[in-house]
Protein backbone atom coordinates (compact mmCIF):
# COMPACT_ATOMS: atom_id res chain seq x y z
CA UNK A 1 0.00 0.00 0.00
CA UNK A 2 1.13 3.70 -0.88
CA UNK A 3 2.14 5.95 2.03
CA UNK A 4 -0.35 8.38 2.80
CA UNK A 5 2.10 10.88 3.52
CA UNK A 6 5.21 10.95 2.01
CA UNK A 7 8.04 13.51 3.37
CA UNK A 8 11.34 13.65 1.32
CA UNK A 9 14.90 15.77 2.17
CA UNK A 10 12.65 18.22 3.37
CA UNK A 11 14.95 21.41 4.57
CA UNK A 12 14.18 24.68 6.36
CA UNK A 13 16.27 27.35 7.10
CA UNK A 14 15.32 29.79 9.73
CA UNK A 15 17.19 33.12 10.83
CA UNK A 16 19.27 30.70 14.01
CA UNK A 17 18.03 26.99 13.38
CA UNK A 18 18.36 24.54 9.96
CA UNK A 19 15.60 21.58 9.92
CA UNK A 20 16.39 18.96 7.97
CA UNK A 21 16.94 16.97 5.71
CA UNK A 22 14.36 15.07 6.88
CA UNK A 23 12.68 12.38 5.74
CA UNK A 24 10.21 10.35 6.68
CA UNK A 25 6.90 8.18 5.31
CA UNK A 26 3.68 7.95 7.07
CA UNK A 27 1.46 4.35 6.11
CA UNK A 28 -2.44 4.02 6.91
CA UNK A 29 -2.94 2.17 10.48
CA UNK A 30 -0.07 3.37 12.02
CA UNK A 31 0.59 6.29 14.93
CA UNK A 32 3.94 7.98 14.86
CA UNK A 33 5.12 10.01 17.52
CA UNK A 34 7.39 12.71 17.01
CA UNK A 35 10.10 12.74 19.48
CA UNK A 36 12.59 15.48 19.84
CA UNK A 37 13.66 18.00 22.69
CA UNK A 38 12.56 21.69 22.43
CA UNK A 39 13.45 23.20 19.62
CA UNK A 40 14.19 19.96 17.69
CA UNK A 41 11.69 21.43 14.61
CA UNK A 42 8.79 19.24 15.38
CA UNK A 43 6.07 21.32 15.34
CA UNK A 44 7.86 23.13 12.17
CA UNK A 45 7.85 19.87 10.15
CA UNK A 46 4.03 19.34 11.47
CA UNK A 47 3.66 22.88 9.99
CA UNK A 48 4.96 22.33 6.60
CA UNK A 49 3.31 19.25 6.13
CA UNK A 50 0.78 21.72 6.87
CA UNK A 51 1.49 23.86 3.77
CA UNK A 52 1.71 26.79 7.00
CA UNK A 53 5.35 28.03 5.17
CA UNK A 54 7.52 26.86 2.48
CA UNK A 55 10.15 23.84 2.19
CA UNK A 56 13.66 25.95 1.13
CA UNK A 57 14.50 22.15 -0.07
CA UNK A 58 12.83 18.46 -0.55
CA UNK A 59 9.33 17.81 -1.17
CA UNK A 60 6.28 16.61 0.65
CA UNK A 61 3.28 14.51 -0.64
CA UNK A 62 0.60 13.88 1.16
CA UNK A 63 -1.92 11.33 -0.48
CA UNK A 64 0.39 12.06 -3.81
CA UNK A 65 0.09 15.24 -4.13
CA UNK A 66 2.28 18.14 -3.46
CA UNK A 67 1.01 20.15 -0.36
CA UNK A 68 2.60 23.68 -2.44
CA UNK A 69 0.77 22.95 -4.88
CA UNK A 70 -2.24 24.08 -6.29
CA UNK A 71 -4.66 21.41 -5.68
CA UNK A 72 -5.46 22.05 -1.89
CA UNK A 73 -7.89 19.02 -2.14
CA UNK A 74 -5.82 17.34 0.31
CA UNK A 75 -6.65 19.13 3.53
CA UNK A 76 -9.46 17.51 3.54
CA UNK A 77 -8.05 14.26 4.47
CA UNK A 78 -5.53 16.04 7.16
CA UNK A 79 -6.98 17.30 10.00
CA UNK A 80 -4.47 19.14 12.33
CA UNK A 81 -4.55 20.09 15.43
CA UNK A 82 -1.31 22.79 16.51
CA UNK A 83 0.28 23.11 20.00
CA UNK A 84 -1.18 27.28 19.90
CA UNK A 85 -4.34 27.57 18.44
CA UNK A 86 -4.88 30.82 16.94
CA UNK A 87 -7.91 32.60 15.75
CA UNK A 88 -10.57 30.97 17.84
CA UNK A 89 -10.26 33.44 20.63
CA UNK A 90 -13.30 35.10 19.90
CA UNK A 91 -15.61 32.46 19.25
CA UNK A 92 -17.62 30.10 21.20
CA UNK A 93 -17.40 26.33 21.04
CA UNK A 94 -21.20 26.41 19.55
CA UNK A 95 -20.05 28.39 16.70
CA UNK A 96 -16.30 26.78 16.38
CA UNK A 97 -18.20 23.36 16.00
CA UNK A 98 -20.80 25.09 13.39
CA UNK A 99 -17.60 26.48 11.13
CA UNK A 100 -15.32 23.38 11.72
CA UNK A 101 -18.21 20.66 11.28
CA UNK A 102 -19.49 21.95 7.96
CA UNK A 103 -15.97 21.83 6.28
CA UNK A 104 -15.56 18.10 6.32
CA UNK A 105 -18.00 15.76 4.72
CA UNK A 106 -17.46 12.85 7.47
CA UNK A 107 -18.28 15.02 10.50
CA UNK A 108 -18.97 12.92 13.24
CA UNK A 109 -21.92 14.78 15.11
CA UNK A 110 -22.26 11.91 18.05
CA UNK A 111 -18.52 11.34 18.44
CA UNK A 112 -18.41 15.39 18.86
CA UNK A 113 -21.54 15.48 21.26
CA UNK A 114 -19.93 12.11 23.28
CA UNK A 115 -16.49 14.18 23.86
CA UNK A 116 -18.23 17.35 24.97
CA UNK A 117 -19.89 15.38 27.66
CA UNK A 118 -17.29 13.56 28.61
CA UNK A 119 -14.71 16.09 29.09
CA UNK A 120 -17.63 18.56 30.34
CA UNK A 121 -16.59 21.68 27.83
CA UNK A 122 -18.76 24.02 28.05
CA UNK A 123 -19.85 25.14 24.59
CA UNK A 124 -21.21 28.60 25.07
CA UNK A 125 -17.77 30.42 26.53
CA UNK A 126 -15.83 32.20 24.42
CA UNK A 127 -12.68 30.11 23.17
CA UNK A 128 -10.64 33.00 24.63
CA UNK A 129 -11.79 32.65 28.25
CA UNK A 130 -11.30 28.85 28.53
CA UNK A 131 -8.36 27.78 30.85
CA UNK A 132 -5.89 25.83 28.63
CA UNK A 133 -6.67 22.55 29.67
CA UNK A 134 -10.74 23.10 28.61
CA UNK A 135 -8.95 24.77 25.41
CA UNK A 136 -7.66 21.59 24.77
CA UNK A 137 -10.34 19.14 25.62
CA UNK A 138 -12.48 21.38 23.04
CA UNK A 139 -9.84 21.43 20.72
CA UNK A 140 -9.29 17.79 20.31
CA UNK A 141 -13.26 17.54 20.52
CA UNK A 142 -13.19 19.69 17.41
CA UNK A 143 -10.28 17.33 15.51
CA UNK A 144 -11.47 13.54 16.13
CA UNK A 145 -14.44 13.72 14.79
CA UNK A 146 -13.87 15.48 11.60
CA UNK A 147 -13.24 12.01 10.05
CA UNK A 148 -10.07 12.50 8.24
CA UNK A 149 -7.84 9.75 6.93
CA UNK A 150 -4.65 11.72 8.87
CA UNK A 151 -4.62 13.44 12.55
CA UNK A 152 -1.66 15.64 13.35
CA UNK A 153 -1.78 16.32 17.00
CA UNK A 154 0.88 18.81 18.32
CA UNK A 155 0.94 18.17 22.00
CA UNK A 156 -2.43 17.42 22.22
CA UNK A 157 -2.69 16.79 26.14
CA UNK A 158 0.29 18.87 27.66
CA UNK A 159 -2.77 20.63 29.62
CA UNK A 160 -4.89 17.30 30.02
CA UNK A 161 -5.64 16.28 33.52
CA UNK A 162 -5.12 12.30 34.52
CA UNK A 163 -8.60 11.60 34.00
CA UNK A 164 -9.10 13.73 30.54
CA UNK A 165 -6.05 12.50 29.39
CA UNK A 166 -7.07 8.69 30.05
CA UNK A 167 -9.98 9.43 28.12
CA UNK A 168 -8.76 10.83 25.11
CA UNK A 169 -5.89 8.16 24.71
CA UNK A 170 -9.33 5.86 24.62
CA UNK A 171 -10.69 7.76 22.30
CA UNK A 172 -7.68 7.74 20.20
CA UNK A 173 -7.66 4.12 20.09
CA UNK A 174 -11.07 3.58 19.58
CA UNK A 175 -11.28 6.16 16.49
CA UNK A 176 -7.99 4.29 14.80
CA UNK A 177 -9.71 0.97 15.36
CA UNK A 178 -12.96 2.19 13.59
CA UNK A 179 -11.58 2.61 10.20
CA UNK A 180 -7.97 3.04 8.62
CA UNK A 181 -6.24 5.84 9.47
CA UNK A 182 -3.18 7.62 10.70
CA UNK A 183 -1.85 9.98 13.94
CA UNK A 184 0.90 11.84 14.34
CA UNK A 185 1.50 12.96 17.40
CA UNK A 186 4.37 14.80 19.00
CA UNK A 187 4.32 15.00 22.84
CA UNK A 188 7.08 15.22 25.52
CA UNK A 189 4.79 12.61 27.96
CA UNK A 190 6.40 9.21 27.14
CA UNK A 191 3.80 7.65 28.55
CA UNK A 192 1.11 9.01 25.40
CA UNK A 193 3.85 7.24 23.57
CA UNK A 194 4.52 4.15 25.34
CA UNK A 195 0.38 3.64 24.89
CA UNK A 196 -0.04 4.72 21.69
CA UNK A 197 2.52 4.86 19.23
CA UNK A 198 3.81 2.02 16.80
CA UNK A 199 6.58 4.28 15.47
CA UNK A 200 8.89 6.65 16.84
CA UNK A 201 10.74 9.20 14.92
CA UNK A 202 13.45 11.26 16.88
CA UNK A 203 14.64 14.30 16.13
CA UNK A 204 17.47 16.90 17.89
CA UNK A 205 18.68 20.21 16.79
CA UNK A 206 17.01 19.51 13.23
CA UNK A 207 18.32 16.44 12.20
CA UNK A 208 16.65 12.88 12.19
CA UNK A 209 18.27 11.00 14.79
CA UNK A 210 16.02 8.14 13.44
CA UNK A 211 12.55 6.14 12.53
CA UNK A 212 12.25 3.80 14.82
CA UNK A 213 9.81 0.92 15.39
CA UNK A 214 8.71 1.28 19.28
CA UNK A 215 8.51 -2.38 20.15
CA UNK A 216 11.77 -3.03 18.49
CA UNK A 217 13.10 -0.16 19.95
CA UNK A 218 12.44 -1.16 23.51
CA UNK A 219 14.18 -4.81 22.76
CA UNK A 220 17.33 -3.27 21.07
CA UNK A 221 18.22 -1.82 24.41
CA UNK A 222 18.84 -3.61 27.73
CA UNK A 223 21.06 -2.85 30.98
CA UNK A 224 23.17 -5.64 32.75
CA UNK A 225 24.56 -5.40 36.08
CA UNK A 226 28.01 -7.61 35.54
CA UNK A 227 30.49 -9.19 38.21
CA UNK A 228 33.25 -7.27 37.20
CA UNK A 229 33.96 -4.21 34.55
CA UNK A 230 34.86 -5.31 31.03
CA UNK A 231 38.22 -3.21 29.90
CA UNK A 232 37.09 -2.90 26.69
CA UNK A 233 34.31 -1.40 24.93
CA UNK A 234 31.85 -3.84 24.73
CA UNK A 235 29.56 -3.83 21.49
CA UNK A 236 26.58 -1.90 21.58
CA UNK A 237 27.50 0.14 24.16
CA UNK A 238 25.27 3.56 25.10
CA UNK A 239 26.40 3.94 28.46
CA UNK A 240 28.77 2.98 31.76
CA UNK A 241 28.03 3.45 35.39
CA UNK A 242 30.33 1.39 37.86
CA UNK A 243 29.18 -2.54 37.32
CA UNK A 244 25.80 -1.53 35.12
CA UNK A 245 26.05 -1.04 31.76
CA UNK A 246 23.65 -0.21 28.65
CA UNK A 247 23.86 -1.75 25.25
CA UNK A 248 21.90 -0.94 22.67
CA UNK A 249 23.15 -4.36 20.45
CA UNK A 250 21.89 -7.00 23.31
CA UNK A 251 22.89 -10.26 21.11
CA UNK A 252 26.40 -8.90 20.77
CA UNK A 253 26.77 -7.66 24.29
CA UNK A 254 25.74 -11.18 25.48
CA UNK A 255 28.13 -13.00 23.29
CA UNK A 256 30.74 -10.80 23.99
CA UNK A 257 30.04 -11.51 28.15
CA UNK A 258 30.43 -15.38 27.12
CA UNK A 259 33.34 -15.02 25.30
CA UNK A 260 35.13 -13.08 28.23
CA UNK A 261 33.25 -15.01 31.11
CA UNK A 262 31.81 -12.15 32.37
CA UNK A 263 28.62 -12.64 35.14
CA UNK A 264 25.51 -10.94 34.29
CA UNK A 265 24.49 -10.70 37.80
CA UNK A 266 20.91 -9.41 36.11
CA UNK A 267 19.49 -8.03 33.41
CA UNK A 268 16.55 -5.83 32.37
CA UNK A 269 15.15 -3.92 29.63
CA UNK A 270 15.31 0.04 29.33
CA UNK A 271 11.90 2.13 30.01
CA UNK A 272 10.91 4.30 26.74
CA UNK A 273 11.97 7.57 28.70
CA UNK A 274 15.76 5.77 29.52
CA UNK A 275 16.04 5.29 25.57
CA UNK A 276 14.71 8.80 24.31
CA UNK A 277 16.97 10.15 26.84
CA UNK A 278 20.12 8.16 25.04
CA UNK A 279 18.74 8.86 21.77
CA UNK A 280 18.84 12.35 22.54
CA UNK A 281 22.04 12.96 24.29
CA UNK B 1 -19.27 31.91 -7.34
CA UNK B 2 -18.88 28.68 -5.12
CA UNK B 3 -15.52 30.73 -4.21
CA UNK B 4 -17.63 33.73 -3.14
CA UNK B 5 -20.26 32.31 -1.44
CA UNK B 6 -17.79 29.97 0.67
CA UNK B 7 -15.86 33.39 1.65
CA UNK B 8 -19.18 35.44 2.14
CA UNK B 9 -19.87 32.23 5.08
CA UNK B 10 -16.89 31.96 6.55
CA UNK B 11 -16.98 36.27 6.74
CA UNK B 12 -20.02 35.61 8.41
CA UNK B 13 -18.54 34.29 11.29
CA UNK B 14 -16.37 36.87 11.88
CA UNK B 15 -18.83 39.54 11.12
CA UNK B 16 -21.39 37.91 13.51
CA UNK B 17 -18.99 37.59 16.51
CA UNK B 18 -18.98 41.26 17.27
CA UNK B 19 -21.85 42.35 15.61
CA UNK B 20 -23.12 44.97 18.36
CA UNK B 21 -19.20 46.77 18.70
CA UNK B 22 -19.12 47.60 14.74
CA UNK B 23 -22.81 48.79 15.09
CA UNK B 24 -21.52 51.00 18.33
CA UNK B 25 -18.72 51.86 15.59
CA UNK B 26 -20.30 52.64 13.28
CA UNK B 27 -22.74 55.29 15.23
CA UNK B 28 -19.40 56.84 16.58
CA UNK B 29 -17.74 57.06 13.51
CA UNK B 30 -21.19 58.80 12.38
CA UNK B 31 -20.48 61.27 15.25
CA UNK B 32 -16.75 62.13 14.71
CA UNK B 33 -17.91 61.96 11.03
CA UNK B 34 -19.91 65.00 11.81
CA UNK B 35 -18.21 66.99 13.61
CA UNK B 36 -15.30 66.78 11.42
CA UNK B 37 -17.58 68.07 8.21
CA UNK B 38 -18.75 70.97 9.81
CA UNK B 39 -15.41 72.69 8.71
CA UNK B 40 -15.97 71.34 4.78
CA UNK B 41 -17.46 74.58 4.23
CA UNK B 42 -14.21 76.69 5.58
CA UNK B 43 -12.24 73.95 3.36
CA UNK B 44 -14.37 75.13 0.33
CA UNK B 45 -14.04 78.99 1.01
CA UNK B 46 -9.96 78.65 2.08
CA UNK B 47 -8.47 75.92 0.89
CA UNK B 48 -7.64 74.55 4.20
CA UNK B 49 -5.35 72.40 3.18
CA UNK B 50 -5.19 69.95 6.45
CA UNK B 51 -8.53 69.25 5.62
CA UNK B 52 -7.85 66.86 2.81
CA UNK B 53 -5.22 65.41 5.30
CA UNK B 54 -7.68 64.42 8.15
CA UNK B 55 -10.40 63.29 5.46
CA UNK B 56 -8.02 60.82 4.26
CA UNK B 57 -7.26 59.58 7.32
CA UNK B 58 -10.91 59.36 8.27
CA UNK B 59 -12.27 57.53 4.85
CA UNK B 60 -9.28 55.17 4.36
CA UNK B 61 -7.54 54.36 7.87
CA UNK B 62 -10.61 54.59 10.51
CA UNK B 63 -12.51 52.22 9.15
CA UNK B 64 -9.88 49.38 9.36
CA UNK B 65 -8.98 50.87 12.71
CA UNK B 66 -12.52 50.38 13.92
CA UNK B 67 -12.07 46.48 13.48
CA UNK B 68 -11.85 44.84 17.08
CA UNK B 69 -8.62 44.11 17.75
CA UNK B 70 -8.70 40.85 17.96
CA UNK B 71 -9.30 40.23 14.31
CA UNK B 72 -6.51 42.44 13.42
CA UNK B 73 -3.10 42.39 12.36
CA UNK B 74 -0.75 40.71 15.21
CA UNK B 75 2.66 39.93 16.17
CA UNK B 76 2.82 36.47 16.57
CA UNK B 77 6.21 33.82 17.24
CA UNK B 78 9.47 36.21 16.42
CA UNK B 79 8.80 38.57 13.38
CA UNK B 80 5.83 37.13 12.04
CA UNK B 81 2.97 39.46 11.56
CA UNK B 82 -0.63 37.44 10.65
CA UNK B 83 -4.13 38.05 11.11
CA UNK B 84 -5.55 35.06 13.16
CA UNK B 85 -8.16 34.55 10.68
CA UNK B 86 -5.53 34.07 8.31
CA UNK B 87 -3.37 31.20 10.41
CA UNK B 88 -6.87 29.74 10.88
CA UNK B 89 -8.83 28.99 7.32
CA UNK B 90 -5.17 27.52 6.52
CA UNK B 91 -4.98 24.87 9.34
CA UNK B 92 -9.02 24.05 7.84
CA UNK B 93 -9.29 23.03 4.24
CA UNK B 94 -10.19 26.42 3.06
CA UNK B 95 -8.58 27.02 -0.07
CA UNK B 96 -6.47 29.81 -0.58
CA UNK B 97 -8.47 31.72 -2.71
CA UNK B 98 -11.72 31.60 -0.71
CA UNK B 99 -9.44 32.92 2.40
CA UNK B 100 -8.44 36.00 -0.08
CA UNK B 101 -12.22 36.78 -0.61
CA UNK B 102 -12.96 36.43 3.05
CA UNK B 103 -11.01 38.60 4.09
CA UNK B 104 -11.98 40.73 0.92
CA UNK B 105 -15.40 40.92 1.95
CA UNK B 106 -14.87 42.08 5.41
CA UNK B 107 -12.67 44.50 4.60
CA UNK B 108 -15.61 45.68 2.55
CA UNK B 109 -18.18 45.54 5.37
CA UNK B 110 -15.94 47.42 7.33
CA UNK B 111 -15.20 50.21 4.81
CA UNK B 112 -17.71 51.15 2.76
CA UNK B 113 -20.32 51.34 4.67
CA UNK B 114 -18.46 53.99 7.03
CA UNK B 115 -17.18 55.67 3.90
CA UNK B 116 -20.74 56.09 1.94
CA UNK B 117 -21.65 57.79 5.31
CA UNK B 118 -19.35 60.14 5.10
CA UNK B 119 -20.26 61.18 1.94
CA UNK B 120 -23.71 61.39 2.40
CA UNK B 121 -22.78 63.20 5.51
CA UNK B 122 -20.70 65.98 3.74
CA UNK B 123 -23.96 66.02 1.30
CA UNK B 124 -26.41 67.02 4.83
CA UNK B 125 -23.72 68.77 6.76
CA UNK B 126 -22.60 71.35 3.94
CA UNK B 127 -24.43 73.85 2.21
CA UNK B 128 -21.43 75.00 -0.26
CA UNK B 129 -21.17 71.70 -1.23
CA UNK B 130 -25.13 70.89 -1.78
CA UNK B 131 -24.90 74.56 -4.02
CA UNK B 132 -22.16 73.27 -6.05
CA UNK B 133 -23.04 69.64 -6.80
CA UNK B 134 -25.72 68.02 -8.70
CA UNK B 135 -26.89 64.41 -8.87
CA UNK B 136 -24.89 63.52 -11.66
CA UNK B 137 -21.66 64.89 -10.49
CA UNK B 138 -22.55 63.64 -7.09
CA UNK B 139 -22.94 60.51 -8.35
CA UNK B 140 -19.44 60.67 -9.99
CA UNK B 141 -17.45 62.37 -6.81
CA UNK B 142 -18.75 59.50 -4.82
CA UNK B 143 -17.50 56.65 -7.61
CA UNK B 144 -14.24 58.62 -7.32
CA UNK B 145 -13.68 58.56 -3.92
CA UNK B 146 -14.72 54.86 -3.83
CA UNK B 147 -12.53 53.72 -6.40
CA UNK B 148 -10.06 55.91 -3.71
CA UNK B 149 -10.81 53.49 -1.27
CA UNK B 150 -10.11 50.05 -3.50
CA UNK B 151 -6.89 50.92 -4.95
CA UNK B 152 -5.78 52.72 -1.68
CA UNK B 153 -7.85 51.11 1.16
CA UNK B 154 -7.75 47.68 0.03
CA UNK B 155 -3.71 47.91 0.30
CA UNK B 156 -5.06 47.07 4.30
CA UNK B 157 -6.82 44.40 3.21
CA UNK B 158 -3.68 42.57 0.99
CA UNK B 159 -1.60 43.49 3.53
CA UNK B 160 -3.75 40.75 6.13
CA UNK B 161 -1.49 37.71 4.23
CA UNK B 162 0.78 38.57 7.24
CA UNK B 163 4.36 38.10 6.47
CA UNK B 164 7.85 37.70 8.43
CA UNK B 165 8.91 41.48 9.10
CA UNK B 166 11.66 42.85 11.20
CA UNK B 167 10.54 45.88 13.46
CA UNK B 168 12.91 48.05 12.33
CA UNK B 169 12.02 47.30 8.21
CA UNK B 170 8.56 48.09 9.43
CA UNK B 171 9.15 51.31 11.33
CA UNK B 172 11.46 52.31 8.60
CA UNK B 173 8.26 51.81 5.90
CA UNK B 174 6.28 53.47 7.65
CA UNK B 175 8.27 56.55 7.79
CA UNK B 176 8.89 56.23 4.32
CA UNK B 177 5.10 56.09 3.64
CA UNK B 178 4.33 59.29 5.71
CA UNK B 179 7.07 60.96 4.02
CA UNK B 180 5.62 59.89 0.13
CA UNK B 181 2.60 60.94 2.03
CA UNK B 182 3.61 64.41 2.68
CA UNK B 183 5.89 64.95 -0.30
CA UNK B 184 3.00 63.59 -2.99
CA UNK B 185 0.50 66.18 -0.97
CA UNK B 186 2.35 68.87 -0.98
CA UNK B 187 3.39 68.69 -4.54
CA UNK B 188 -0.67 68.54 -5.51
CA UNK B 189 -1.05 71.49 -3.18
CA UNK B 190 1.79 73.12 -5.36
CA UNK B 191 0.66 71.57 -9.06
CA UNK B 192 -3.54 71.60 -8.62
CA UNK B 193 -3.42 74.71 -6.41
CA UNK B 194 -6.35 73.12 -4.41
CA UNK B 195 -6.97 70.70 -2.14
CA UNK B 196 -7.85 66.82 -3.33
CA UNK B 197 -11.35 66.59 -2.83
CA UNK B 198 -11.88 70.10 -4.19
CA UNK B 199 -9.95 68.67 -7.23
CA UNK B 200 -12.34 65.63 -7.16
CA UNK B 201 -15.25 67.69 -6.69
CA UNK B 202 -13.65 69.36 -10.28
CA UNK B 203 -13.59 66.12 -11.81
CA UNK B 204 -17.06 65.04 -10.75
CA UNK B 205 -18.56 68.43 -11.99
CA UNK B 206 -16.65 68.55 -15.46
CA UNK B 207 -16.33 65.37 -16.66
CA UNK B 208 -19.32 63.21 -14.90
CA UNK B 209 -19.25 60.30 -17.02
CA UNK B 210 -15.91 59.93 -17.89
CA UNK B 211 -15.22 60.00 -13.79
CA UNK B 212 -17.41 57.27 -13.56
CA UNK B 213 -16.33 55.12 -16.46
CA UNK B 214 -12.33 55.76 -14.93
CA UNK B 215 -13.14 55.23 -11.36
CA UNK B 216 -15.36 51.95 -11.73
CA UNK B 217 -12.06 50.46 -13.91
CA UNK B 218 -9.79 51.44 -11.03
CA UNK B 219 -12.54 49.85 -8.66
CA UNK B 220 -12.68 46.38 -10.98
CA UNK B 221 -8.91 46.76 -11.53
CA UNK B 222 -8.15 47.25 -7.94
CA UNK B 223 -9.98 44.69 -6.58
CA UNK B 224 -8.60 41.82 -8.51
CA UNK B 225 -5.18 43.45 -8.08
CA UNK B 226 -5.39 43.00 -4.50
CA UNK B 227 -6.70 39.93 -4.61
CA UNK B 228 -4.08 38.68 -6.23
CA UNK B 229 -1.10 40.34 -4.41
CA UNK B 230 -2.93 39.01 -1.01
CA UNK B 231 -2.74 35.43 -2.75
CA UNK B 232 0.80 35.59 -3.32
CA UNK B 233 1.78 36.97 -0.35
CA UNK B 234 0.07 33.88 1.83
CA UNK B 235 1.56 31.81 -0.59
CA UNK B 236 5.33 33.55 0.19
CA UNK B 237 4.62 33.74 3.99
CA UNK B 238 6.10 31.35 6.60
CA UNK B 239 3.59 31.13 9.36
CA UNK B 240 6.36 29.26 11.86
Amino acid sequence: MPSWIEINALQKNMDDFQLGPISLTIEPGTITGLVGNNGSGKSTLLKLVMNLANADAGTIEVFGETVAGKDESWKQKLAFQPQKIIGWDAYTGTTLKEMISSLYGEWDEALFEQMVRLFDIPLDKRFGKMSQGMQQKLSLALALPRNTEVLILDEPTAFLDIPSKRHFMDLLIDWMDAKERAVIITSHQTDDLRKLADYLFVMRDGKAIGHFEKEALLESYRRYWLDGVPGDSVPGEVSRDRQQLVSEDPAAAEHYFAVQNITVIDHAALDLEEIIDLLLK
Amino acid sequence: MHTWKQAAWLAGFELKARMKRSLLMLAFYTIVGFIFLTSFDNYLADNFYAFDLLFLLLFIMFPAWMKPKIFQMQKMDGDLWAVPAVIMLQQLPVPKAVIVKSRFIIHSVYSFPYQLMLLVMLLVVSPGFREMITPLSYTAFVTIWLAVSVALGFAMAASEAGGTFETKLLAKSMIYLVLGIAVFYAAFQWLAEEGLIYWTIGLAQNWPLLSIGVSLLVIYAGWNYWQRVMKKDIEKADFL
